[in-house]
Parts: C-alpha cells; sequence; structure tokens
C-alpha cells in the first residue's frame, strides 16, 4: 500500500534527452508538427540558436510516463506546461518534481532543466487517486 | 472541414471533425517518444492539430511572415482516452498582438456531445521579416 501523496513529495530525478536530430525529425513525423525551426539548421540559426531546439510537446511527453512510474496508483487529470528556454538538439536535460498541494487531488509542479539558467519546461501535473486504488 | 469566422472578431472556428484514435497513430507516437501505447501517451492528442486541414487553416491564420514557437500547452482529461473511440474536435483559433500570438483552444467530444478532453496551444509568433541575411 503506498502512502497518500504530501506536501513537499519529491519525484525522483530522471534524465531527459539529448535528442539527437533523427529523434527530432522522428518525433516531428509522429506527431504531424514538422515546423521547420526543429528541423532546419539554417533556419533556427537565423533566429538566434546554435541548434534547432526540440520540440516542447517531445520535452512534456516526459511527464506523464515520469509520473506513471513514480505513483502508478494515481490518474492525470490535467496537465500543462510552458516552454521557457530552449532545450537545443543534443542537450541533456534533468526531470524533477515536487507536490506543491494535496486537497484530494495533488498539485505536482515539473521542471524539465536544461544547461541554460531557466528551465525548458515548467509544468503542472493535478493527480487524481485511480478507480480502485 | 468548416472554417468560418465567429462573432468576436479575429476569432476562427475550425471543425468539428472527427480525430485520428486507431492503434497505429497511437504505436507510432508512443515509438517517438520512447513510451508505452498503453495507456495512450497523455500529449498524444497534441498531433490532432496537426491533422492537416486543421495545421493548413491554422498556417494561414499565423500568416507567412511570422515563425510560430510553442510557448505553452494545457491538456484537461476529462474521460480516459480510449483506442478507437469515435471523437470529434472543434478548434478556435484567436489571433493576439503585443506581443504577437496564436492562441488555439480545442475540445474533443464524444459523439453524444460529451466532453472528452479539451487543450489550448499559445504560439508565440516571431516575425521572419526583416531579418533576411541578418
Amino acid at each position: 500500500m503506498t502512502d497518500p501523496l504530501a506536501r513537499g513529495d519529491k519525484m525522483p530525478e530522471t534524465p531527459v534527452g539529448p535528442f539527437d536530430a533523427a529523434a527530432v525529425a522522428a518525433y516531428a513525423a509522429a506527431s504531424g508538427d514538422d515546423n521547420p525551426l526543429h528541423l532546419d539548421l539554417a533556419l533556427a540559426a537565423r533566429v538566434g540558436f546554435a541548434a534547432p531546439p526540440v520540440h516542447g510537446m517531445r520535452l512534456m511527453a516526459e511527464i506523464a510516463p515520469a509520473l506513471a512510474a513514480w505513483r502508478p496508483d494515481m490518474a492525470l487529470k490535467r496537465l500543462s506546461g510552458t516552454f521557457v528556454e530552449p532545450l537545443l538538439t543534443g542537450e541533456a536535460a534533468i526531470l524533477s518534481g515536487r507536490v506543491l498541494r494535496v486537497d484530494g487531488e495533488a498539485l505536482v509542479r515539473i521542471s524539465i532543466q536544461g544547461p541554460r539558467r531557466g528551465p525548458s519546461l515548467l509544468a503542472e501535473a493535478v493527480l487524481v487517486p485511480k478507480e480502485g486504488a | 472541414m468548416r472554417a468560418e469566422r465567429s462573432h468576436r472578431p479575429g476569432e476562427i472556428v475550425l471543425g468539428p471533425f472527427e480525430v485520428a484514435t486507431g492503434a497505429g497513430e497511437i504505436s507510432a507516437f508512443a515509438a517517438a517518444i520512447g513510451a508505452p501505447a498503453n495507456p495512450i501517451p497523455a500529449t498524444f492528442p497534441i498531433a490532432w492539430l496537426s491533422a492537416p486541414a486543421l495545421k493548413a487553416a491554422l498556417r494561414e491564420a499565423v500568416g507567412p511572415d511570422f515563425l510560430p514557437v510553442h510557448e505553452s500547452q494545457s491538456f484537461d482529461y476529462v474521460r480516459p482516452l480510449v483506442p478507437g473511440a469515435a471523437l470529434r474536435l472543434t478548434a478556435v483559433a484567436r489571433r493576439e498582438s503585443a506581443p504577437e500570438r496564436l492562441v488555439v483552444e480545442a475540445e474533443a467530444t464524444e459523439l453524444s456531445g460529451a466532453p472528452a478532453l479539451i487543450m489550448r496551444a499559445a504560439l508565440r509568433l516571431v516575425p521572419l521579416a526583416g531579418e533576411e541575411g541578418a
């Protein structure tokens, strides 16, 4: 029996990436998001990036599996996030998270932090106990 | 695909249209994110915004002088997503200025009209004009 989530509980830190150009292209194909910003080196350079940034949604895709591995007794009710800083192709990041509030639902603040000052993704997840859990 | 102006200025309503919930699309998406296909990946519905007709309409709303950069995204899961479910998506796209932005709010409903999922995407629009040769 798992203890209920409590304020301050931390997710285990998980490595995210690095993603190479092939991984970014595979995500573009599967998601349909073929924005050339993520695929075209010259265009990325034109808007000031040393390498094409990884899709923000590719980073957000790391969250639900990490939450499920951490708390398989909880279901995801809401997931939201802001893509603060880019994570460029070839850069590694770390996913971490902490429970901010519990009131029946649990609000978890999650960050995916790359090499820049700000996080590449600052997200919030609302978890609810799975039915029958 | 219907694309019509709503009563609010600068807002376009797209759909409703059927979205892909087939096992093939789901497993391709899951493979690309290195995650299991069951349960359906939580972010899989983002692919619905890239359905050809919707993508073309959004591209038109962005216009040729801007590069869209995904700024924020949310998903509200009203009902569990099930492979093969018949869902219809209606999206409302709203153009904002200062800063230039396109906000897309989309709701997937069951055929009964009951909501299954609500998502919201905010795209920052980076001007491309004037950067030629930079």
